[in-house]
């Protein structure tokens, strides 16, 4: 502090030049103040609130300019805020250019820059700078480079009113805890935006593919009997038209033709109510939610040799609920079940789906599979996003079944079913009189 | 015996795994005066006893368990040499490339004309039962050689390799006029009236000569 003392007369000016232990406290309060600030302000929130503590910082220091800039990863600075006295400019936002471009490989070098004069300035670019400062009367410039795991993510820049000012280190350790409480703001900011972008394209690309499988399995289930009903005709008329019709294989060939026809409706019927009401709640009976996706899903079970147990209540299961992304939930759940036993070889692969109501509880949805089951380390993870043990998988399936039953004042949970497999268990409030 | 059984009814062979698609299969095929036997699955068509006739091989790409092209790969493997009509409800051309590379006589996307069914199930049944015949044929010929001496049997291979007789000779040690004779006999025996159909003969069983 020896080293400071001459600038006592422009003290009010330049107080960390002569620092007091009211002032030295003061800072300490600041820079607590600003760190509580921080770890609480939200990502979108992180620009505007570097800009306040840089107008409270110039202020308290009585200097005349304070700015923060923010480095890519290959080096590039940008500035990011900047707040300055009455009467100065402050530093244009976005990347930096002309005079002020020699600082940049500089600070992202890791290098303090502390100027106190004309003299310290590099000979290159100490003309234009010169020019520049002259006119506004400022000199002591201080550049900090701002470090978040090693790697320089961003600066603080300083500037005081003319003086023959110093740096000291405990001041410059002291600006550059402060930036740093900043910079790590910035870099959280950061990667919640990737993460949030991330995610909301995986959401997107997952539903689109979720919808792409569900299109390829109506179509197939359509098809079926479109065929059996096209090729039942044809083999009818041929029988008609035999020298000696066989009017008993005629009329079975209708009866098939009758049957078929009712199979495809009754597809239709559960496909149009699947996108009706597309982001409603509506009153819907779980139980019969439940047989229709079964019955979208058949060709996919019995392809995968799945045995399938339905246990459901006979009366209906009310609840207030988005038909689709409900359906979405529980196509998902059977989805995992049939995936998760499709190495299961040495006994059935059983998908046990149940439905129960309880007074607590309210409506329960169980579905269960003989697979091989979840270890207990990745047991605690299957709901977190990205979390998958499937070569394809995104890791977003559960993550996504998990908020929408939460979004419907639900909870979905899961555990070891006995004696192999695990259990997918559903719980939703009933819908009562009153919330209908 | 072996004529008559190629006389037999041809047999068309259903597997699919939904009793809607095999029944409608069924009443197109019998219609048209077909024998038909259908079955759920590729295991249980594998482990039935069919007749030993000119039979086609309809099925969907989309089986149950092991897929309709992995089931005609083992088929081949297998050698069970039949052929097969694929059915599939996905318009899926790699799968179609890849089912008509492995010797699949149509491949039909759901819903079919009844008439390119029936079509692709007679190309199936004329193909199988060329096959047969031909088989029954390299039949003949295998007895045939079979009922020559081994001196004959080796005087066929160089003959057909295109020896002359005094070269067949100095071969394998016997006179000119020794090596004449034979090859006579070869001929007689085998049934050949020329050199060329000869050498054909020797090329269905396998046992002509390198040229040299």
């Amino acid at each position: 502090m020896e080293g400071v003392s001459r600038g006592k007369k422009i003290a009010a000016k330049s107080r960390a030049s002569d620092p007091s232990l009211d002032e030295l406290l003061a800072f300490e309060r600041l820079r607590f103040d600003l760190s509580s600030r921080f770890a609480n302000v939200a990502a979108d929130e992180v620009v505007t609130e570097i800009e306040t503590a840089l107008k409270r910082l110039y202020e308290f220091l009585g200097f005349a300019r304070a700015t923060f800039g923010e480095f890519s990863e290959r080096g590039d600075l940008s500035i990011l805020c900047s707040a300055a006295a009455k009467g100065l400019e402050t530093v244009p936002l976005g990347r930096i250019t002309g005079f002020r471009k020699w600082f940049e490989k500089e600070l992202f070098s890791g290098r303090t820059i502390a100027f106190r004069s004309w003299d310290d300035y590099p000979a290159p670019v100490s003309r234009a700078v010169e020019e520049h400062y002259r006119q506004r009367d400022i000199v002591p410039q201080l550049l900090i480079p701002l470090t978040v795991g090693g790697n320089v993510v961003a600066m603080i820049a300083l500037v005081a009113f003319r003086s023959g000012r110093e740096w000291p280190d405990e001041f410059v350790a002291r600006i550059k805890a402060i930036g740093e409480v900043m910079a790590q703001a910035l870099i959280r900011k950061r990667s919640e935006d990737a993460l949030r972008a991330t995610q909301s394209e995986l959401a997107r690309v997952s539903s689109l593919t979720a919808a792409g499988q569900m299109a390829a399995s109506i179509a197939h289930e359509i098809n079926q009997p479109l065929n059996a009903i096209v090729t039942n005709g044809s083999a009818g008329l041929r029988w008609l038209s035999n020298p000696e019709p066989d009017i008993h294989e005629v009329r079975a060939a209708f009866e098939r033709i009758v049957r078929e026809g009712n199979r495809a409706s009754q597809i239709i019927v559960g496909i149009r109510a699947m996108f009706k009401n597309d982001s409603r709640e509506a009153s819907l009976d779980l139980n019969r939610l439940v047989r229709e996706t079964l019955t979208l899903l058949d060709s996919e079970l019995r392809m995968n040799k799945v045995l399938v147990q339905l246990e459901l209540i006979p009366e209906p299961l009310r609840v207030l609920a988005d038909r689709a992304q409900l359906q979405q939930v529980i196509a998902n759940l059977i989805t995992n079940a049939m995936e998760a036993m499709n190495t299961v070889d040495d006994r059935a692969r059983t998908l046990r789906v149940k439905s129960a109501t309880s007074k607590t509880d309210g409506v329960l949805i169980t579905v269960e599979d003989s697979g091989q089951g979840i270890d207990q380390e990745n047991h605690r993870r299957i709901f977190n996003p990205f979390f998958t043990t499937k070569p394809q998988g995104m890791g977003m399936g559960l993550t996504i079944c998990r908020s929408i039953i939460e979004s419907h004042g639900g909870n979905l949970s899961a555990s070891a079913a006995h004696p192999h497999g695990t259990v997918f268990r559903v719980v939703l409030p009933i819908e009562t009189a009153d919330s209908a | 015996m072996r004529e008559d059984h190629l006389k037999l009814q041809p047999a068309v062979f259903v597997i699919d795994d939904e009793a809607s698609q095999r029944d409608a299969l069924s009443s197109l095929f019998r219609s048209v005066g077909l024998q038909v036997e259908l079955f759920a699955s590729a295991p249980e068509f594998l482990a039935s006893r069919r007749p030993d006739v000119a039979s086609c091989l309809v099925l969907d790409v989309r089986l149950p368990g092991p897929s309709g092209l992995d089931f005609q790969a083992e088929l081949a493997k297998a050698n069970i040499h039949i052929p097969i009509v694929f059915m599939t409800g996905h318009g899926d051309i790699p799968m179609t490339v890849r089912a008509m590379k492995a010797g699949a006589v149509e491949f039909l996307p759901k819903p079919f004309r009844d008439q390119d069914m029936l079509d692709a199930v007679r190309a199936g049944l004329e193909l199988d039962r060329k096959r047969r015949e031909d088989a029954s044929e390299v039949a003949g010929l295998t007895s045939r050689f079979d009922s020559l001496t081994p001196r004959e049997q080796e005087i066929m291979r160089l003959v057909t390799s295109g020896l002359m007789n005094k070269q067949i000779a100095g071969e394998i040690g016997v006179s000119e006029i020794t090596v004449k004779v034979r090859r006579g006999s070869v001929m007689k025996k085998m049934g050949a009236k020329s050199l060329a159909e000869l050498v054909a003969m020797a090329e269905a069983l396998g046992v002509r000569g390198k040229p040299r």
